[in-house]
This record gives C-alpha cells, sequence and structure tokens, in this order.
C-alpha cells in the first residue's frame, strides 16, 4: 500500500451518477399522474376497501393510520396485518421504529398470529420523534425494506411529512405512520385512515377453546378519511387469525356501527 | 496408567480427582505456551497434539534458537545454549508444568532427547553440535518418532535401540517397515531435512501517523484519519478479514484524547461505509492546541471472503444484503447498538420472559403461534381494580388509569404457574399462579388481565390482584 493520500473517485462519473439519478426521478414522477399498475398497490383481499383505494394500498407512498390511543393495539394489528402482506409480497424485512418509552411495546408471539413473521421484523427504538423519523427516513432511502413504520408521540410537521413522502418515492418503500388519535394528519399522505377496535355480536364462550371465541376472529372499524383518488368511506371489518383474511361483518358499508350491535 | 478403566481407578484410590478430557483447551494452552516461548526465539511452534493426549510422549513445542543462544551466555559458558536451556525450562517449570527441555542440531534428535534422554534429576540436555551420533545412539527406537505399529515390528525383529537401526543397509529397512522408519532415522540424525512451520504472532490492525508539528485543524488531521483507514482496509484485504470494531483516536499535545468508536453488524473493510460510520463522531471536534497523532485501531475482526464489486461508476447499487446491513450499521451508529434489534422467541411459558432480544441479521425462528397472545404487552403489569361476580370468575367492572370500564365478554381463564427453576418458590416476594383473562371492554378495547394469586390458598395470606398485562388487536 503506498503513503499516498487515497485518490478519490473522479468527479466526472459522479456528475454522471447524479444527472442519472434526476432523469430517474423526473421519469418517475411523470408515471405518478398515470393509472398505476397493478403490481405497484397492495390488495386487501375485501373488494369494498380495495375499490374505495382504486385496487388496493399504492407502494412506495406515505400512509397515515391513526389509532385509537395508547393501549389500544387495534391500528397496530391492521398495520402488522399490512406488513404481513407486504413482506410476502416483497420478500425483503420490514423495520418498525418504536420509541423507546413505548407505552405498550410489541409482542412477538402476537404479532406471528397476523401472519408477519416476527424474524422479519427490525425494530429500531430511537430516543425522540426526531431520531425516529430520521431512522425513517434512512430506512425508505435504503429501498432494501418492505415497509418502514414510524410510531411518532406527537404529530407529524407537514415538512416531514414532504421528506418522508419523497424519501419514500425515491427508494419505492411504502412508508406507514402509526399516529395517536389528536395527531394532526400528516401534510400530504396518499392515505389516511382510522382503525379503532370495534365490538362485534356473538355470544360469550367463556372456557371454550380461544381460538374458536370471538377473541380470535377482532372486529376493527376502519374509517378511510382520505385517500387520493379513492372514495373515504367506513367499513367494519373481521380479521380472522385461523385463515388470515379480512372479511366485512358487516354487508353495509356506511352504515354506523352503533346500529349493528346488540349486546349479546 | 493410560487405559485404565475410571471404575478401577477410583477403586484403587478412592479419593481419585477426576477431569473431564479438554483436547481443544490443551492445544490453546501450548499455543499460548508457544507464544510465551518468544521471548527466546522468533521461530516458536506448538507440536499437534496426538488424538489421545494420555499417550506418553507428552506434548512438546518446538524452538528453532538459531543464532539467538549467544544473548544468553553468562559465566563461564561459552556459547550460551546451556544458558538458554535451563532458563527455559526454569521458566516453564514455573509456570507449573513437568517440563524436560533438549537442545540438538535436529528437530528430530532434540524430541527424542527431550522424551528419553533426559529425567526428572537432569531436566536439561544439551547435545553439543555434532554430538547427536555420540551422544544419542542408545536411546530407545521410539525417540524416532514412530507410529506404535513401526515400534512394534522393530521389537519383534530386536531391534530396541537407534544405534542397532544405524548399521543395517536402507534398502532392505524401508522394504521391510515401510518408508517411515528410513524418513524417520534421516531426520533424526540431520540426513533429511525437517522444517518447522513457526506460530506467527497475529499483527494488531493498528495504524498511526505522527505529525512533525502539532496540528490545530481539523481538515488535515481528518484527511489523515481518512488516509489511515484506507491504509487500514487495504491490509485487511491482504488478510481477508473485515472489522467489526474500529477506535479512531486523536492524541492531542496537551495530553488529551479523543475518540470516535464504530461497530459494525458485520464484518466491514468499505473505506466509504465506515467513514460514513466515523466522520459524526468527530465532525467539530475541538482540537484545542493541535493533535499530535492519529491511531486506527479494528480491536475486533472477523474473516471476510473478498467478492466481485460493481464499479462505482458502472452506477451499480451495492448488493441487497450489503445495503440493508449498511442500513443498520447507520441506524447503529446514531441510536445504539442495543437500539437495533429483532425479537426472538425464548422457551418460557411466563409472557414477559417469552421474548428476547437478538441481533438485526441472521437466522431466527419462530414457532407456530398455538395460542392468543396480544399484540401489545405492558413492560410491567400495570395493576387494577376489578370487580368480579365470583371469587374466581373474570372480572365484570375495572377501574384502570381511573377510568372505569364495563366487561363485555371475557374468555379465560389461562393459568400459568410460577416458573419454580428461576422463581423464588416461597416468602415475601414469591411468585404466584396467575390466571389470564381476555376481555373485551364496553369501547371495543380488547385487554389481557390477569388474576395473581388464588383465593384460600393454603400458606399465602396475601389477598389475590389484579393486573392489566396487554393488549389484543
Amino acid at each position: 500500500m503506498s503513503g499516498r493520500t487515497p485518490r478519490k473517485p473522479p468527479e466526472v462519473p459522479r456528475t454522471l451518477a447524479e444527472l442519472r439519478r434526476r432523469i430517474e426521478a423526473i421519469e418517475r414522477a411523470g408515471t405518478v399522474g398515470t393509472a398505476s399498475s397493478a403490481e405497484d398497490r397492495l390488495k386487501l383481499g375485501l373488494p369494498a376497501l380495495d375499490g374505495a383505494l382504486v385496487g388496493g394500498l399504492p407502494l412506495g407512498r406515505l400512509h397515515d393510520i391513526h389509532s385509537g390511543g395508547d393501549t389500544d393495539a387495534a391500528a397496530a394489528g391492521f398495520l402488522t396485518m399490512l406488513l404481513a402482506r407486504l413482506v410476502r409480497q416483497t420478500g425483503r424485512p420490514v423495520l418498525w421504529c418504536q420509541p423507546r418509552r413505548c407505552v405498550a411495546p410489541l409482542y412477538g408471539p402476537g404479532l406471528a398470529l397476523f401472519g408477519l413473521d416476527p424474524a422479519q421484523l427490525i425494530l429500531a427504538r430511537p430516543g425522540g420523534d426526531a431520531e425516529g423519523f430520521w431512522a425513517v427516513e434512512e430506512g425508505l432511502r435504503c429501498g432494501r425494506l418492505a415497509a418502514v413504520v414510524g410510531e411518532p408521540k406527537g404529530g407529524v410537521q407537514p415538512l416531514v411529512a414532504r421528506r418522508l413522502q419523497l424519501a419514500a418515492r425515491e427508494g419505492g418503500v411504502t412508508a406507514l405512520l402509526l399516529l395517536s388519535p389528536r395527531a394532526a394528519p400528516a401534510a400530504p399522505p396518499a392515505t389516511a385512515r382510522r382503525v379503532t377496535a370495534a365490538q362485534a355480536d356473538g355470544p360469550a364462550l367463556p372456557f371454550a377453546d380461544a381460538f374458536s371465541s370471538r377473541f380470535a376472529r377482532p372486529c376493527w372499524q376502519v374509517e378511510l378519511i382520505r385517500a387520493r383518488g379513492g372514495r373515504p368511506g367506513s367499513w367494519l371489518v373481521e380479521w380472522n387469525h385461523e385463515t388470515g383474511d379480512l372479511a366485512l361483518a358487516t354487508d353495509l358499508p356506511d352504515r354506523p356501527a352503533e346500529t349493528q350491535r346488540r349486546t349479546g | 496408567m493410560p487405559g485404565l478403566g475410571l471404575p478401577h481407578a477410583r477403586a484403587l484410590l478412592p479419593g481419585l480427582a477426576v477431569r473431564p478430557a479438554d483436547p481443544a483447551g490443551d492445544a490453546r494452552a501450548l499455543a499460548a505456551l508457544a507464544e510465551r516461548c518468544l521471548r527466546y526465539t522468533p521461530w516458536t511452534a506448538a507440536e499437534r497434539l496426538p488424538e489421545d493426549t494420555a499417550a506418553p510422549p507428552g506434548a512438546g513445542i518446538w524452538l528453532d534458537v538459531t543464532g539467538c543462544a549467544h544473548l544468553f551466555v553468562a559465566g563461564n559458558d561459552d556459547d550460551g545454549e546451556h544458558a538458554l536451556v535451563e532458563d527455559l525450562q526454569r521458566h516453564v517449570a514455573a509456570l507449573g508444568y513437568d517440563v524436560r527441555a533438549a537442545l540438538a542440531d535436529t528437530p528430530g534428535a532434540a524430541w527424542g532427547a527431550a522424551r528419553y534422554a533426559t529425567s526428572a534429576e537432569a531436566p536439561c540436555l544439551v547435545v553439543p553440535p555434532g554430538g547427536i551420533e555420540r551422544r544419542l545412539p542408545g536411546l530407545p527406537v521410539a525417540a524416532l518418532r514412530l507410529p506404535e505399529e513401526a515400534v512394534a515390528d522393530l521389537d519383534r525383529l530386536g531391534l530396541r535401540r537407534i544405534a542397532d537401526l544405524k548399521d543395517i543397509a536402507r534398502a532392505p529397512l524401508a522394504r521391510r517397515l515401510g518408508s517411515v522408519v528410513r524418513r524417520q532415522l534421516d531426520r533424526f540424525l540431520g540426513a533429511e531435512a525437517e522444517p518447522i512451520s513457526p506460530h506467527l504472532p497475529a499483527k494488531p490492525y493498528v495504524e498511526g501517523v505522527r505529525f512533525a508539528e502539532p496540528i490545530a485543524h481539523l481538515d488535515p488531521v481528518r484527511r489523515a484519519a481518512v488516509r489511515l483507514l484506507y491504509r487500514l482496509c487495504a491490509r485487511l484485504e491482504r488478510d481477508g478479514r473485515g472489522a467489526r470494531r474500529l477506535v479512531l483516536a486523536f492524541h492531542l499535545c496537551d495530553g488529551g484524547h479523543a475518540e470516535a468508536t464504530a461497530g459494525t453488524g458485520r464484518a466491514v473493510r468499505d473505506p466509504a461505509h465506515l467513514l460514513h460510520l466515523l466522520a459524526p463522531q468527530f465532525e467539530g471536534l475541538d482540537l484545542g492546541f493541535g493533535a499530535d497523532a492519529v491511531t486506527l485501531h479494528a480491536p475486533r475482526t472477523d474473516p471476510l471472503a473478498p467478492r466481485q464489486t460493481v464499479h462505482a461508476a458502472a452506477g451499480g447499487p451495492p448488493q441487497d444484503d450489503e445495503a440493508l446491513a449498511q442500513l443498520l450499521d447507520r441506524l447503529a451508529g446514531r441510536l445504539g447498538a442495543r437500539r437495533i434489534h429483532r425479537l426472538a422467541p425464548f422457551e418460557s411459558h411466563i409472557p414477559e420472559r417469552a421474548m428476547r432480544a437478538a441481533p438485526p441479521l441472521g437466522r431466527l425462528d419462530w414457532p407456530r403461534p398455538s395460542r392468543l397472545r396480544p399484540l401489545r404487552l405492558l413492560p410491567w403489569p400495570e395493576p387494577v381494580e376489578a370487580t368480579a361476580a365470583i371469587p374466581d370468575g373474570p372480572p365484570v367492572l375495572l377501574r384502570w388509569r381511573r377510568q372505569a370500564h364495563r366487561v363485555r365478554r371475557a374468555n379465560g381463564p389461562e393459568r400459568l404457574a410460577p416458573e419454580w427453576w428461576c422463581d423464588a418458590p416461597s416468602g415475601r416476594d414469591a411468585a404466584r399462579v396467575r390466571d389470564y383473562y381476555r376481555v373485551e371492554l364496553a369501547d371495543g378495547r380488547r385487554l389481557w388481565l390477569f388474576r395473581e394469586g388464588l383465593y384460600g390458598a393454603g400458606g399465602d395470606d396475601r389477598p389475590p390482584r389484579w393486573f392489566v398485562h396487554g393488549s389484543f388487536a
């Protein structure tokens, strides 16, 4: 090894690479307006929801998911289900940035129930929201992940949301933000939805096998607040741990869940 | 007494201390001893241990002291060889070993002499130059380092001493006993050379540069650090290794010291990536009156096979897994290595123990879920006030975080007993049986509750208590 200062790569290729990258970005931006093809959307397997989203959840975008509260795991369950499908579709792991002082951290044995192999989930524990957004952005720009999940404690500034959206588009990685119920929606998310736990009818089975009870088929009230090109709505959906499918718990999508309920 | 059965040995000597054989440990100890002997010569090697460590010849270390003996000349000893051998023997014996040392013209003769020409009273022997044929013919043929069968064959032929072999014509000897006896005899006498491959001490991965004058500007110092990094990476590449940890130290002229450290998830020798990890740590560093020297040390390295790289100018992206590993290193660099992990299963039925942190890369096998478990688990169960219709039944009303909740539906109990092999079995802080219930509150939230302790359990005067432990999706 010579003792000379290592030569930096010459400037010309770097400029070329930069130009190529820009052209690529322009080309990618050009396709945004046109109808997205089927492969860059994630189908939820539920015609009503997929229809409202114009064919499924667009990949490589920023999506907001509002939860019902700190200890409400309904939104996290819905998110985990999305992650499991993204992992299966891309064959890549996911990164979940969960604050260090998280009230209720994720539990491995529970994740597997939603079809997500916990081995495919890399957890980052940022100390605060700023660090968390940095980690999300790094993960998005890396481009070798199926999705990146951010779980900020506060809201999302419009500038931050814009950065994340650009990073998601650049890396082609889907960004999902799990937000508290009071947080304002990030400025330009592709979709925003609110998922809260909901009840469904069914007999209480106090001493029965757990997998046959209502607890094995959690119900969620999924409210699509905004979707670019889609149509907002609200659905009561039911998740089945055994088959790994979503189903409508009621066939009237816009009817409030209250009227459906009958305490059994 | 080799070959003696353990029960037999115990019958003979009831107080016998027994240790299991540890061949790997023995080999390590021998290698360490060979390294210690570097004080006598730079050319030392540990002998390969025989399969059966109880074999009589014992373990050996080769020392090629050619040109080293004169350093030990003392008193009337004219060439220092006696002094060297005696010093070596004393030194190793002081470490608690039963040791014999012999010095001869050939490795074969030294091997034989150390084992068969020394005794407990006279553990050292120096065969003077050219003295092998004069001094050692009386040794048994086993001193030639022959396999056991060859020794037995020679014994049958009545050839018991090396002197007996010397007078026999070579060709018939080889024909009858194979070439091994002839070759070992030649090596013993010096007619055939026997190379010893030395133990080479690992050179630590340290690179450094000293400045003629202290430099107070960070820019030139940073350039020097980058140069060191490239130099170290080139060395790592030559040795087929990659760094797992790097320490970049700035030695300041006022005696101060500043460090930047980087750890990587797996072996790396890409200078650009390593610089990316180190640079944020010394950005904006105050060098005070200036830095005297910069050193770069890789205290931990792992083997890393060379691989085909894509030329940077071709614009090819790095390998898939490599880009991911670099991302994880960047995250670990800022958040801390322990803050990037995966969840690994652990064999325990106590919920909070069923999970451990695991490194972010590598293989992990999760079992298929066999029970309903919550998606989020509270780090510590939170106490709640609960009212149950019957003492051992599920709760009907909850008071949690100063809010009352009506339980709409409950499912359970699932009884989990404490793990007596790691929990305290009795006393005030004894672990208690838990009865877990899944409950659905009036607002639709699904919680995992448990009641700790049983009503009317004998010998336990603490009343049962309720806790929230997690929430279902």
